[in-house]
């Protein structure tokens, strides 16, 4: 079974150190994308690589994509699900998660994190759990949740369930949220990332340095004008 | 005994008996209501985020201009655009229109005679408008409330950061003195802007 895994640059700045580790899969190779060579995923490039492995039972591989730009890590998970030996549609489910804050003065503080976990596919899904890898306050496994709106403990492609963790933070911090649920004997896993900043960032130093060459031009300027004005002076003294 | 006694009386036995006949029927129904077994999940409104930031327009600057996306420095300052005629927005922080303060910077400075899109940006006044158009087309419209100089150091909390719940967008840029070790103009030029 070969994975391949296609990545790609949506932000504005070439991301660097990109990195590809896969739980059940290795080694990922880079095998195309990198146009310039400069090792830099860059706006214009889609970075495949690929991974082989062999399967004989249904099973679901899971990536961590990371690159780096401007200081910041960007992340982002990917999973599929194999199966083996049956024609069943893997089901699906879908997390959304949102900080109350991007951004905290130091020391830092309360953050609360929201997740909304929705089903997008056809299949009801159950056994449904929310957790996340740095903040404490989720259910895990979700039984009763107000948005069921049937009462079956089955997520619904019609519902929508929410959820809120809160905890502190004293550095900046990139967490996960991770929501899975059930059906037909598979599971389908989502995650949803967040960074939130502690610290108030500098200003920016936006100014670029004046020209050698324009600041020449000006006291040429300067010195044709003032030269100008001096021979015109002594031109009406001799008069 | 008297009629006022006898009525007092009749007062106090009927509440104390509804007193009684209340707390048995309301531990009846807590008995047998069936109980749902929410531990931590908490019903919350997820707010979608508004879009991200494609362009800023500011017609009394004549500017319009393209909206790159900018983290941290290595030295834990807002990075700046990469070309000159670009906008940098603060992408870690809220984005234009959410109840938060959405950063954008921009150059000052000429070089090889071509300006920088904040080369006028001092111009700007109290009550100017700026728009920034959204990845789906949105225009999202914001007035000028205050303009405000730091220095290139300062503390800058009350840029990037505000409690009055509303939607914020501050724009940067250098101005001041050109310090040709530090590399850098000695002063900061910040417009807050609030949603209109």
């Amino acid at each position: 079974m070969t994975y391949t895994y296609t990545a790609r640059n949506i932000g504005t700045v070439p991301m660097t150190n990109v990195t590809m580790v896969g739980d059940t899969c290795a080694p990922i190779v880079l095998i195309s994308g990198d146009l310039n060579l400069d090792a830099k995923l860059d706006l214009n490039e889609t970075w495949i690589h690929r991974c082989t492995t062999a399967l004989s039972v249904t099973h679901t591989n899971t990536v961590v994509a990371t690159g780096w730009a401007n200081g910041i890590s960007a992340v982002d998970i990917a999973s599929a699900t194999v199966v083996v030996g049956a024609p069943i549609v893997p089901p699906l489910i879908h997390v959304v998660k949102v900080p109350n804050v991007f951004l905290l003065p130091a020391p830092g503080g309360a953050v609360m994190y929201s997740y909304t976990v929705t089903n997008p596919g056809s299949e009801p899904l159950s056994n449904v759990s929310i957790t996340d890898d740095k903040c404490t306050g989720l259910p895990g496994r979700v039984v009763g949740h107000p948005g069921d709106i049937n009462k079956n403990n089955l997520l619904e492609s019609s519902e929508s369930w929410s959820f809120t963790c809160q905890t502190n933070l004293t550095q900046t911090t990139t967490n996960t949220g991770t929501a899975e649920g059930t059906a037909n004997g598979l599971t389908a896993r989502d995650f949803a990332v967040a960074t939130v900043v502690v610290g108030v960032p500098g200003l920016p130093n936006a100014g670029i340095a004046p020209d050698a060459d324009y600041m020449l031009w000006n006291i040429i300027m300067l010195a044709g004008i003032f030269s100008i004005v001096v021979a015109s002076q002594r031109k009406q003294v001799i008069k | 005994m008297s009629r006022t006694g006898i009525t007092s009386i009749g007062v106090l036995t009927g509440a104390a008996i509804y007193t009684a006949i209340f707390f048995y029927i309301s531990n009846i129904t807590v008995q047998n209501t069936p109980a749902l077994v929410i531990e931590t999940a908490v019903p919350y409104v997820l707010k979608e985020r508004a879009a991200q930031p494609v362009r800023l327009k500011i017609p009394s600057m004549q500017v319009n201009a393209l909206v790159e996306h900018v983290g941290l420095t290595s030295d834990n300052a807002m990075d700046v655009p990469k070309n000159r005629a670009n906008v940098a927005w603060f992408e870690p922080g809220w984005r234009p229109g959410e109840n938060g303060n959405a950063i954008m910077a921009g150059h000052y400075g000429i070089r090889n005679r071509k300006p920088s899109v904040f080369d006028n940006l001092h111009k700007l006044r109290k009550g100017d408008k700026v728009y920034v158009e959204d990845e789906k087309g949105v225009t999202i419209s914001f007035v000028v409330s205050k303009i405000r100089r730091y220095d290139s150091n300062a503390d800058a909390s009350s840029v990037f950061t505000s409690s009055d719940g509303k939607a914020h967008l501050n724009l940067i840029t250098c101005e001041g003195v050109w310090d040709k070790t530090a590399e850098s103009y000695s002063k900061r030029l910040v417009v807050f802007a609030e949603l209109e």
